[in-house]
Order: structure tokens, then C-alpha cells, then sequence
């Protein structure tokens, strides 16, 4: 028994310290806070330790290693100062507070297994054990719910076809009040209201099914037909109501608070270049999470870029721009994302997308506060169906041979459903400047100005072509056909970026943002 | 207790490792190692014959590699075949029963494997089979996720060396002249331990195996 906590609690460390580890060597630079936990974590006094992790608490309240402090202030005092119990149960019930809800129920075990270890404060062990147990209680009813609702589904759609409409009503409804994300329920309900002359309803299940992304074919035929004969035989207003749908049932998950700038703060605009699939479930809290940075800051302090892929499902708004930057970058799976150039993986489910920002955003926040390393002037005009852009590099620090700018054109908003279920896609890639889409080579420290012009037409064509290519050899030696093809790039809605980065490390020295226009436009960094 | 004991180290560790293996990007990540391995008869196959082939999955901690089973809504499943134009059939594939658990990400129960699965491929020689080393080529389509990465899925191929002998008792019993000599004999012997076959000495003739 006593081995356990000590496992347990090496766990958390290894958990605490991987998410360190990631930090080092995915390059970010450690934000200050991961900096100060982890010299706190090195004082071996125990007077001095709780000091450190007590100002660390202080100092930085937003911090993601809270809970963990407050943990290993409570394991300090437990060992040296039993006697203090308030504090030490003061820190127990912090660090619960601030754990993130996947480790409650693991540090409900591990406090109290300390207390028991120590043969102190047994009553408060004893409740802390309670807790836990009912905390484990309520997430394996939840689990168990999610794994019955495959069976209701089963059974209703059993019933369904048997004719027996009331016990496939009884059932189907069951697995919806256990799962509500099953798009086979909610087409099972969608058939069922028409079998019961109810096509309003019916209508109903099927736009929840439909947002969903995962709506078969077929059902989206049925969904088209029954919406056009309720609708004077059109098809309009079809997406817009989707679009209320969707911001109905699926709410942003992030509380963005607008960012305050540092008395710290650079003239550094941060560039975010994020890999992501519209088939890609991890990937939904990487998105989320990069939108919510959109909302919080301005776009003269973080710029967002999309890049999509055909990972791990086809993906329609893929091109060989997207392509050319995923290889320079060596991305392997996705999510992927470069801050300022330097490249972390991983994201999660939608539920995931508050801890996904909050553990990203203290890093983009600490880079806010980085003095650029070159200055960028942008020009955009657009006529007709091309946009000129124009570049200028001034001011540059960097002594690096390999300096390139960049110039991308991204679609601020497209909208598209696809199998992890995002509706909305912010600023996705549609092309990159230069040969290869490898960008222009810097060569002098200032005034060096660079030209690109960006053809609509050309760009939308070379999309196509990409689409119909890759769907004709098929997806990885499987064949497939893309629901739509979103190759048609709207002129009213294009985003101009461009960026210096050092070809060789990767940093982004400056980047900077403009919005087209259809007169001329000016931006200056 | 001892059970949540055990869930909550296997799940920190896991989340732990999932966050180790973020760190590893700009690498080209290769979480699934396959191999491939013929059990034969000690005797030769001939056509008609059957023999079973493992086919092995080595899974890093923290990766899902999904069973074979649809799943709706869901990853898609492992997909295992023979390459076109072999002289074998694959018949039914005995998959090991997956794990299966509620994937957040995916919304649905999803089936998948950990650690590691061999696949049972049962096959047969086609009876048209030609004598010879045969490679037998198997091709698996995979995607691999874990809670907060997916990688492309891969289309890979793998090769385990069939020989097949010829049909003795048919073509060597006809004509009279093809009648096996003891020379042949020892031959065919020495062919059906798949080992090296020594040159015979007699003239060549037209329409015999060897020679």
C-alpha cells in the first residue's frame, strides 16, 4: 500500500514534468511561470520550497502548474509540518480546485494516501477517499451511459425497420438522452417523425444529424428533399439555418477575455500557423482554441493561418500551398502548430478546448512580449480577379543567411462540414508567394521590397485540379468522393499575411496582416 | 481501490507518455510497427494446400490502432488483404476480440487495439500455383490516432517467402519418359524441405520440371 501514492504521485510528476518536457523540446521558449515551478520544484528545503511554490502562486494565478503547486506545498508540509493542518488541508482542497477535471479523481487518491502514509489527519483522509470514490462513481455512470446508448441506437433502429415504431421511439430516445452527438439516433428519430406524419420534426433531427458531420450521403439526399418540399421546392436558406443550428447545439467552449497589452509588450505580431483536418477529431480543440486567440487578440498582435490537410480524412480544403508548408515544417500528424515558428503537436475534443488555451495561450502571451526582429510594410491591392501585393523588409537584426518573407492570401471564413463536425473554418490557406510556394529570399536589412500577384482564377484552378487528382487516386489507397469540393475562393473575404522567417531555425522574425480590399490598402509593422 | 489504483496510473501514464509523444513533431512519427511471419507445414505447400500467416502489430503507448469492424460515425477500421495477382487466397481473418471504450473525440465507442495484436490470416495455395519461391505480399491500410493526434493514414505492404512445390503426383507420373528416376526422387525430397537443389545429371528433356 505504501508503494501506491508514491507511484501515483510519480505519475502526476512525470505528467507535470512530460508537459515541461514538451515545452523544451517543442521549442517554445518556457513561459516564465513553467520557469518558476520548475526552479521552485528543485529547492530541496522544505521551509524554502513551500516559500517559492507559495510566491510561484502568487505571482502567476492564471497558471496552468497551480494545482500542481499547491500539491507539492501540501506533500512538503505533510512530511515536515504534520502539525499544520489547516494549511496542509487548506493546499489539499486548492489543488483539487485547480485540477484540471481528468485528474480530480486521481488526486482525491493520492492526497489521501499521503495523509494515511503519514498516520495523520485520518478523518480528513478518510473523506478525501470518500470524494474520490464518488468522483470515480460518477464518471464511470457517464461512461456507462455513452457505451449503453450504442445499444439503445441498435435496438431502436431494429425496431425502426420492423415496423415497431413505438418501441423504436422508446429506445431511440433513450440512446439520444445517453448520447446526444450519435448522428445514427438522430437520422433513426429524423425517419421515424416521417413515419409518424410529423416532417417538422423530422426536419429537426435531420439539421442536428447534418451539423454533425458525420450525416451519410443518402440521409443528406432525404434531409435536401424533405427541407426543398417544405420550402416551395428550394433549397434556400438550407446553410443559414444550418448555421443557427450549429451555434446552438455547439457553443464556442472558450471564455475569451480580450488581452490587455503588458507594460512588456513588443512590436512583435505573432504568427500562428496552425495543421489541422477537417476529418481530424483532435484537431477540433486546436482549432477552437486558435479561434478563441482570434477573438482575444487584435490582429496586430496575433495572426492565425490555417493549413489543412488530408490527414487522417480528405480534406477539401487542401492544396499543394498547404502541402509545401506542411513538408518545410516536417509536420507528421495533426494538430500541428508553429508559433513564430517553432512547432507543438497535440489538441483534443471539443470538451479539451479550454485546457487546450489555456495551456497555449501564456505561451503566445510571453511571445507578445519578444521584441520583433525586423520591421514589415504590406500592400495589397485588388483588381478584378488579382491581387499585388507588396512587401517591404526593413530594419532587420537577424545576420542570418537564410532569411525568406512569405506572403500568403487565406479565406478569412469558409464554411464547411466535415467529419469532426467544424462548421466554421477561419483563415484557410489558398495560396502561398514565390516558386514552389517557398517565398522570396531577404538579402538586404532594409528596404528590400517584394511583389506577388495572386490569381483568383489560378489559384481556385489549381485547387481543383488538386481535389480531382487526389480523389482519383484515392485517400491512401482508399476511394472515396468529396462532398463538396471547396476550391471557389470568395474575393470578398481574402486576408493577405506575410511574414520573415529564418529558413534554417524556423523563427518567424515579423509578420503582419491585411485584410483586401477592393481599393487600395496600406499596413504598416 | 486497487483497481482505480491501477486505472489511475495506466491513465496518467498514458496521458503522460501522449504529451512525450507531442514533443516529437517535425519527426515523421511511426507509432505501429507491422511484421509479418508464415507458419508452413514442414512439407512443401502445393496447390490446394492451406497455411496460416501472423500478421503482427508492435503499438507504442498511447496510440489506437482500430479494429476491422465499420464503425459508423467512427475511425476508419483496419483494412487487411492480400496483394492482386498472388498464387494464394486469403481466407476469413481471425481478428482478436479489440478493446472497446468511449472515444471523447470521436463521439461513439470505438474499437481498437493496444500494445500489440497479431492477426491470423488463414490462406491457401491457389491449385494453379507454380512451383517456386513465391512471396507472399500482404497489404494493410491503417489510421492511428491518440486522444490528441492523428497521423496519415498508411498503406503499407509486407512480404513472407511461400515456396510451393509443383503437382508431383499429377505431372510426373505422365508420359513414360517423365517416369522419376531415383535422382528425381532425391530431388524432390531435397524441394520440399525448401532446401538447395543439386544439379541432376541426365540431358535436359522437354517437358520435365528439373533439368
Amino acid at each position: 500500500m505504501t508503494g501506491k501514492p508514491m507511484v501515483v504521485s510519480c505519475m502526476l510528476l512525470c505528467l507535470s514534468l512530460a508537459v515541461l518536457l514538451t515545452t523544451v523540446s517543442a521549442q517554445p521558449p518556457m513561459t516564465p511561470d513553467r520557469k518558476a515551478y520548475s526552479d521552485a520544484t528543485k529547492i530541496k528545503e522544505p521551509d524554502k520550497k513551500i516559500e517559492a511554490m507559495e510566491k510561484f502562486i502568487t505571482d502567476f494565478p492564471k497558471s496552468q502548474s497551480l494545482y500542481s503547486a499547491h500539491q507539492v506545498i501540501f506533500e512538503t508540509l505533510v512530511k515536515n509540518n504534520p502539525d499544520q493542518k489547516d494549511r496542509i488541508l487548506a493546499n489539499a482542497n486548492k489543488a483539487l480546485e485547480k485540477a484540471p477535471d481528468f485528474m480530480k479523481t486521481y488526486l482525491y487518491s493520492d492526497l489521501a494516501n499521503k495523509l494515511f502514509d503519514a498516520g495523520i489527519m485520518l478523518d480528513e483522509a478518510e473523506l478525501l477517499a470518500t470524494k474520490g470514490l464518488a468522483a470515480t462513481e460518477e464518471e464511470l455512470a457517464k461512461q456507462a451511459k455513452q457505451r449503453k446508448a450504442g445499444y439503445y441506437a441498435t435496438l431502436g433502429r431494429i425496431y425502426l425497420k420492423q415496423g415497431k415504431l413505438k418501441e423504436a421511439e422508446k429506445e431511440l430516445k433513450q440512446a439520444n438522452e445517453f448520447n446526444p452527438q450519435l448522428t445514427s439516433v438522430l437520422i433513426g428519430l429524423a425517419e421515424l417523425s416521417l413515419k409518424q406524419n410529423n416532417e417538422k420534426l423530422a426536419l429537426n433531427y435531420y439539421a442536428d444529424a447534418a451539423v454533425s458531420g458525420k450525416m451519410p450521403a443518402e440521409s443528406r439526399r432525404q434531409f435536401e428533399a424533405l427541407y426543398s418540399k417544405s420550402n416551395n421546392g428550394s433549397l434556400n436558406g438550407l446553410e443559414a439555418m444550418l448555421d443557427a443550428k450549429y451555434n446552438k447545439l455547439y457553443p464556442h467552449p472558450v471564455k475569451v477575455e480580450h488581452y490587455a497589452p503588458t507594460a512588456k509588450r513588443s512590436n512583435r505580431t505573432v504568427l500562428a500557423e496552425v495543421f489541422t483536418g477537417s476529418g481530424c477529431p483532435p484537431c477540433v480543440a486546436a482549432d477552437l482554441g486558435f479561434d478563441a486567440m482570434m477573438e482575444r487578440y487584435k490582429r496586430d498582435e496575433v495572426t492565425v493561418i490555417m493549413y489543412h490537410l488530408h490527414i487522417p480524412q480528405p480534406d477539401p480544403m487542401t492544396n499543394p500551398a498547404t502541402q509545401a508548408r506542411a513538408k518545410y515544417y516536417g509536420v507528421g500528424g495533426v494538430p500541428t502548430y508553429a508559433l513564430e515558428g517553432k512547432t507543438s503537436s497535440g489538441g483534443g475534443s471539443r470538451e479539451n478546448t479550454q485546457s487546450f488555451y489555456d495551456r497555449v495561450n501564456p505561451e503566445v502571451e510571453a511571445l507578445l512580449e519578444k521584441a520583433a526582429e525586423a520591421e514589415l510594410k504590406l500592400d495589397a491591392a485588388m483588381d478584378g480577379a488579382t491581387i499585388k501585393a507588396k512587401a517591404t523588409v526593413n530594419n532587420v537584426k537577424s545576420d542570418s543567411a537564410g532569411l525568406k518573407l512569405h506572403i500568403v492570401l487565406a479565406e478569412e471564413k469558409i464554411r464547411y462540414t466535415g467529419e469532426n463536425g467544424i462548421r466554421f473554418h477561419p483563415m484557410v490557406v489558398r495560396s502561398v508567394a514565390g516558386t514552389e510556394y517557398g517565398g522570396f529570399a531577404v538579402t538586404a536589412k532594409d528596404n528590400q521590397t517584394f511583389e506577388w500577384t495572386f490569381d483568383l482564377g489560378a489559384i481556385s484552378a489549381e485547387a481543383k485540379k488538386h481535389l480531382d487528382e487526389y480523389e482519383k487516386a484515392g485517400h491512401r489507397g482508399e476511394p472515396f468522393t468529396f462532398s463538396e469540393k471547396k476550391d471557389q475562393i470568395d474575393p470578398n473575404n481574402l486576408t493577405i499575411i506575410a511574414f520573415v522567417q529564418d529558413e534554417k531555425s524556423k523563427a518567424v522574425l515579423q509578420s503582419t496582416s491585411l485584410k483586401v480590399k477592393r481599393q487600395v490598402a496600406v499596413n504598416t509593422r | 481501490m486497487k483497481l482505480l489504483f491501477q486505472f489511475a496510473q495506466a491513465a496518467a501514464l498514458s496521458a503522460a507518455l501522449a504529451v512525450c509523444a507531442l514533443a516529437q513533431e517535425g519527426t515523421q512519427l511511426n507509432p505501429i510497427k507491422w511484421s509479418l511471419k508464415a507458419d508452413l507445414p514442414a512439407k512443401a505447400l502445393r496447390g490446394g494446400d492451406k497455411f496460416t500467416v501472423q500478421l503482427t502489430a508492435e503499438i507504442e503507448e498511447g496510440w489506437h490502432l482500430y479494429s476491422t469492424e465499420e464503425m459508423p460515425q467512427g475511425p476508419k477500421p483496419t483494412r487487411i488483404a492480400f496483394a492482386p495477382n498472388q498464387p494464394f487466397e486469403l481466407q476469413e481473418i481471425e481478428s482478436p476480440a479489440p478493446q472497446k471504450e468511449f472515444d471523447q473525440n470521436f463521439g461513439i465507442e470505438t474499437e481498437f487495439y493496444v500494445e500489440s495484436v497479431t492477426f491470423t490470416l488463414p490462406a491457401k495455395v491457389k491449385p494453379d500455383a507454380p512451383a517456386g519461391a513465391h512471396k507472399l505480399a500482404v497489404q494493410v491500410r491503417f489510421q492511428t490516432c491518440t486522444e490528441s493526434l492523428c497521423l496519415p493514414p498508411k498503406l503499407i505492404k509486407l512480404e513472407v517467402e511461400v515456396p510451393v512445390r509443383d503437382q508431383v503426383g499429377i505431372r510426373f507420373r505422365t508420359p513414360e519418359s517423365q517416369k522419376r528416376t531415383p535422382a528425381v526422387t532425391a530431388r524432390l525430397a531435397l524441394f520440399a524441405q525448401n532446401r538447395i537443389i543439386p544439379p541432376i545429371n541426365r540431358p535436359r528433356q522437354a517437358g520435365t520440371i528439373f533439368g
